[in-house]
Formats: structure tokens, C-alpha cells, sequence
């Protein structure tokens, strides 16, 4: 292997890790966004538990696609280089960290499928993506995906409602505690059987393409423990700013709520995964969420916080394909391209976490607004003192 | 393709709001039925009745909740 491509290679190799670390922090508000609003687990329990679930599933589930973009490419008739996958990934990083910033849940498969996609069209033409397939598993899923999830939830709070009314309030609260813990450890579960292995995909099939590993391989142990463990810890840091907007921002949540949010998400995640059609984890969740806001009364949903949501799930992949477009034109200048779009990168990523800053969520302060504000003057509505305060 | 698709849609659909109201079910009426037993009747004994179906309730939840591990971990299927 010659030094460029060894340097590309790396290069792939550590945009895919950083990938999944955002991947983890960005989905931990999936599965702990509701017990953390409710307080049936404490932040830092519920980002432990999810880390720890996630580490586990990544090495309880290690079959990786055959493709590495789930046949939105075509990539049997295209060359897809590894200059190109950085390039696709590096977009759909800085689309996840752009969302996280402003506090939106987004997928981020759809965000890496949309930078690899946005690559592949400047790389390789446009005839290497298969539109029908960008329409039939990105777009439609996105919008049906609430529609499923929040029946589901909606019929489910509807159902417990209706069944605890004549109940102690405390006992009722109590109960579903346990049972909101039980179904968040699910989802958390779950995601780890899924998410990392698009990672362990993306750096097996690269390292098959350079000839490193045989043609058909499972991926090696590396892999899959770099890959658990990049995505666990992305989990662990907790990406609090997405889980103020889905536990706070949405709607008010009660533990029974979240318990319907939590059972309606798992339930529609393997159901559509095991009967042939593939919704995101993220779009469940959120949609779950709604649909318990809608399923009980005195609990309105935020409507303004929903659309800017959903506005983000269509935006998502178009988004992450210009980013990734705009790096393959860079990246394919060879191998100073390549590093160039690595060191734009960095600035980018090092920007947004300065702008984080100047209004930090946190496992401290999470639960203390609904929504999430870029200055910290924005958060309260400042009131004027009355005559008779001032008096 | 489309046609699979609508098919897979409304199958999907389906079948999700159906379990996840089954186990809301389950899970509300296991609470309820428990906190009901837990009350004693006019001859001072408790309602061992509502007490079983109670903990019928919660090992149908198990057994879902197994189920879904084996959905999701390869190795079992």
C-alpha cells in the first residue's frame, strides 16, 4: 500500500470513530430523553446505562450491510474510493454536530447515507445514486415514521389512562417508573445492535477495498471493540442539548407517558425493522413522544419545537450531501485535498463546540428549560417588575 | 414496488399500535390488579384472585420483553 492511500485510509478510519461518537451522543436522547425528564432515572445513571447497552450491542450484534450506504449507491457500477467515504462522513459529522448545536434529534444514518451520497454524485456522477431508493427508504420513512409511532403511543397512553384513572396518583407514578426504565434499556439496546455496525461496515469494507482484508470477511476484533467503544462513549458524554428538546421541548411527560413513548418505540423499531421496513430510530422516538403529547390531555405539544423537527428530518439528508459534495470536490485535488478537508473539518467541528459553550445543557441544568438557546439571554423572557414589586 | 411498499407500510402500522397497546395494557393492568390486591376483603383475607392476575400481567410483559432481546440479538436466530 502506498503512503497516500495509507493516509486516507487513517484518515477514513478516524472520521468513521468520530462519526460514531457523535452518533452516540446524538441518539442518547432517544432512549433516556423521557426517563430523564421524568426523573425515573438520574442524568448520569441513564447516560451510564445507555453507554453500557450500547458497548453491549456492539458486540452482541456484528453482522455489517454488504453495502456501505444500504443501497442508495450503486456502488457495483461506480468507484467509491476512500477519499470519497471520508468525504461522506465528514459531512454527515458536521450535519450531526449543526443539529446537536441547535438541539434538533436527527438521523444520523440519514445524515451519513446523505454525505456519502452528496460524495459519490461530485465523485463519481450522478448515475451512481439510486434516487428511487433515496425516496423509498430516506424521505418517506422520515414523514411516516411519526405517523406509526405516534398512533402507536397515542392508542397506548389512551389505553393506560383509561385503565390507572380510578388509581393512586403515587402508585401509578411509582409503577410506570420502573417500567419506563425497563423499555428505555430496550431502545438503548437496540440502537447499539444497530448504529455501530454501519461503522464497523464503512471501515471493513475500506479495509477490503485496499486489499488489507479478504473480500467477504467479517470485520476483525479492533473493529468491532474501536467501534463499541467509540460509540458508548459518545453515549456517555450524553448529547444533553437533544435531550432537553425531546424531554422537555415536545411536551410535558408524565411517567406513564414515558413509559408509552418508551414501549411504543421499541415495539415500532423491531417491528418495522423485522417486517421489511426500515424506519429511524431518531424519527421513531421523537414521534412516540408526540404522540403521548397528543394521547393525554393537559399535555399540549410544543408544535413550534415539532415542525422545526420535522423540518430537520427532510433537511437532514439534502443537508449532509452538500457538505459531503462540497468535500469530495476538495478531496479528490488527492491527497493535500484530502488533509485540507480534514483541517477544515476540525475548524468547523471547534467552532461549534465554542458557540455550545456560551449557553452549556448539562447533566446539571437539563431539566431546567424546554428549549435550547444559543445565548444564554434568550433562555428566560425577562419580566418587568410590576409597580407594587417596585414599590 | 410501490404496492410492496403501501403493504409493508400498513402492516407495519398495524402491528406496531397493536402491541405497543397490548403491552400498555398489560403493564397498566398488572399495576392496577396489584394495588387492588392489596386491599382486604370483608373477612379480613386479601384478593389472592387479583393478586395472580396481577402477576400473570407482568410475566406476559417478561415474556415480551424476551421476546424482544431475541428479536434484536443475531446469534439466537
Amino acid at each position: 500500500m502506498d503512503i497516500t492511500t495509507l493516509v486516507v485510509v487513517g484518515l477514513v478510519i478516524a472520521v468513521a470513530l468520530i462519526f460514531d461518537f457523535t452518533n452516540g451522543f446524538h441518539d442518547t436522547a432517544n432512549a433516556m430523553a423521557t426517563s430523564i425528564a421524568t426523573g425515573a432515572l438520574k442524568p448520569k445513571t441513564a447516560v451510564i446505562a445507555a453507554g453500557t447497552l450500547n458497548l453491549i450491542g456492539a458486540f452482541l450484534s456484528t453482522e455489517v450491510a454488504n453495502t456501505i450506504s444500504g443501497g442508495l449507491i450503486n456502488e457495483s457500477e461506480v468507484y467509491i474510493g476512500p477519499e470519497f467515504i471520508f468525504a461522506g462522513v465528514m459531512g454527515a459529522i458536521i450535519w450531526n454536530l449543526l443539529t446537536w448545536l441547535v438541539g434538533l434529534p436527527s438521523s444520523s444514518s440519514h445524515a451519513l447515507f446523505g454525505g456519502l451520497v452528496g460524495a459519490v454524485i461530485v465523485g463519481a456522477g450522478v448515475e451512481g445514486v439510486n434516487f428511487m431508493g433515496v425516496l423509498t427508504k430516506i424521505l418517506i420513512p422520515a414523514l411516516v415514521s411519526v405517523l406509526v409511532a405516534g398512533l402507536a403511543s397515542c392508542l397506548a397512553i389512551k389505553v393506560i389512562t383509561f385503565i390507572t384513572k380510578k388509581m393512586n396518583p403515587e402508585n401509578v407514578d411509582s409503577g410506570f417508573r420502573h417500567g419506563q426504565t425497563v423499555t428505555a434499556c430496550l431502545v438503548a439496546l437496540s440502537h447499539g445492535t444497530n448504529d455501530a455496525q454501519k461503522t464497523m461496515g464503512i471501515i471493513t469494507l475500506t479495509l477490503i477495498a485496499v486489499g488489507v482484508q479478504p473480500s467477504g470477511s467479517d470485520p476483525q476484533l479492533w473493529v468491532i471493540a474501536a467501534c463499541g467503544f467509540a460509540i458508548a462513549l459518545g453515549t456517555y458524554m450524553g448529547g444533553w442539548r437533544v435531550i432537553r428538546t425531546l424531554g422537555k421541548g415536545l411536551t410535558e411527560i408524565s411517567t406513564p407517558q414515558g413509559f408509552a413513548a418508551e414501549a411504543s418505540s421499541a415495539a415500532t423499531i423491531l417491528v418495522s425493522s423485522h417486517l421489511g421496513f426500515a424506519l429511524s430510530t431518531t424519527q421513531v422516538c421523537s414521534g412516540s413522544i408526540i404522540g403521548v403529547g397528543l394521547g393525554k390531555k393537559g399535555a399540549p405539544v410544543n408544535w413550534g419545537v415539532a415542525g422545526k423537527m420535522v423540518i430537520a428530518w427532510l433537511v437532514t439528508f439534502p443537508a449532509a450531501a452538500l457538505v459531503g459534495a462540497a468535500a469530495c470536490a476538495l478531496a479528490k485535488m488527492g491527497l493535500p485535498g484530502t488533509i485540507a478537508v480534514a483541517v477544515i473539518g476540525a475548524i468547523v467541528a471547534f467552532i461549534i463546540f465554542r458557540l455550545s459553550r456560551r449557553n452549556p445543557v448539562n447533566a446539571m441544568n437539563v431539566n431546567d428549560q424546554a428549549e435550547v438557546k444559543l445565548n444564554p439571554d434568550d433562555e428566560a423572557p425577562k419580566t418587568k417588575p410590576t409597580q407594587a414589586q417596585a414599590a | 414496488m410501490i404496492t410492496s411498499e403501501v403493504i409493508s407500510f400498513f402492516t407495519v402500522l398495524i402491528v406496531a399500535v397493536g402491541v405497543a397497546s397490548i403491552i400498555a395494557f398489560l403493564y397498566a393492568m398488572g399495576l392496577r390488579l396489584w394495588y387492588q390486591g392489596a386491599t382486604v376483603d370483608a373477612s379480613g383475607s386479601p384478593h389472592i384472585l387479583t393478586r395472580v392476575g396481577s402477576v400473570l400481567c407482568f410475566t406476559a410483559c417478561v415474556f415480551i420483553v424476551l421476546f424482544a432481546l431475541w428479536l434484536m440479538i443475531p446469534i439466537f436466530h
